[in-house]
């Protein structure tokens, strides 16, 4: 097989989005922020990443944006992801680990539920001293 | 002390580096031959004067000021000590306003030396965080390589924030790189 080019990668990409009847123009957008600092990346971030993108990609969801940023300031509950799903509280969840990744996905975007045991709300005691 | 599992691990952490020293351009080259492993990062950002430069091995020292009070900088300090775990080489090199080049190698015989781990997945993570830059990835593996650029991906599917276009580029890469270690063996 030849090698794989860009041109495979588009229509990778639009087959995706037919089959999934996406919309471009379609309005609010999911937002999943994973904390891949190092204390994230040394707790796993990659592999919660991976599983975010298997489950949504499973359940075939659409809209939702998937972005990363630095440590959050909480290194002791890492990897540490931020769910912001319109019309509910934004959520930053702690031990994200890719069970918990797939929980989020069904629990929080799909059921519009919260993973209550898993949900974070206070940085490191010190960075609020 | 839990320190990063896998290269590719190490590979993520560095490049934030590059990114967070506002690079426009960062070069990142895998080269595997011959049961040698060696990794390159090279980018164009603010770089560092020699006193900076200096601290950066300490693990207490950080640049980022992302928490005002923590005064921690793993990153770097995870890379110096796995390399000296197993016997391998490694520096850096910075100019300010230049920018700053890293390298380390290891002998892969070293039963030390982590697993290059999940690559593609490493390199997804790198190319799809937010800003303009470019990334320019180079992987070789024995006498074959792929090389793919940030740019030409944006370009490709005008966005790398929506979770299908990131399990798109994932693929793509996925299997550029099962297929060159295929063809390697």
């Amino acid at each position: 097989m030849a090698k794989l080019t860009l041109a495979d990668l588009k229509k990778l990409r639009d087959e995706k989005k037919k089959e999934l009847g996406r919309r471009d123009t379609e309005g609010k957008t999911t937002q999943i922020i994973i904390g891949m600092g190092t204390c994230g990346i040394a707790a796993g971030a990659k592999d919660s990443f991976d599983a975010f993108l298997d489950e949504i990609d499973a359940k075939g969801l659409t809209d939702v944006a998937v972005t990363q940023t630095g440590c959050m300031g909480l290194c002791h509950a890492e990897p540490t992801v931020e769910v912001i799903v319109p019309g509910m509280p934004a959520i930053v969840y702690g031990n994200v680990k890719t069970d918990v990744a797939r929980r989020i996905v069904n629990e929080h975007l799909v059921e519009k539920k919260l993973v209550n045991d898993h949900v974070f709300d206070k940085p490191a005691a010190d960075i609020i001293k | 002390m839990k320190m990063h599992c896998t290269l590719s691990d190490y590979i993520i952490d560095l490049v934030q580096n590059s990114i967070e020293a506002q690079s426009s351009l960062i070069e990142v080259d895998v080269l595997e031959k011959d049961h040698v492993i060696k990794v390159h990062i090279s980018d164009n950002g603010t770089g560092m004067d020699e006193e900076t430069l200096a601290k950066v091995r300490d693990p207490f020292f950080t640049g980022g000021g992302k928490h005002d009070r923590r005064k921690v900088g793993l990153g770097i300090s995870f890379l110096a000590q796995c390399v000296a775990q197993c016997g391998g080489k490694w520096d850096i090199s910075s100019e300010k306003g230049t920018g700053t080049s890293l390298y380390f190698s290891l002998e892969q015989s070293n039963p030390d030396v982590p697993p290059v781990g999940n690559l593609a997945s490493a390199m997804v993570c790198c190319m799809v965080l937010q800003g303009s830059y470019d990334l320019r990835f180079r992987r070789v593996y024995g006498n074959d390589s792929y090389s793919v650029s940030r740019l030409e991906l944006l370009e490709t599917l005008g966005d790398l924030q929506d979770a299908q276009s990131i399990i798109a580029v994932r693929t793509y890469l996925r299997t550029l790189e099962k297929e060159l270690l295929q063809k390697g063996k």
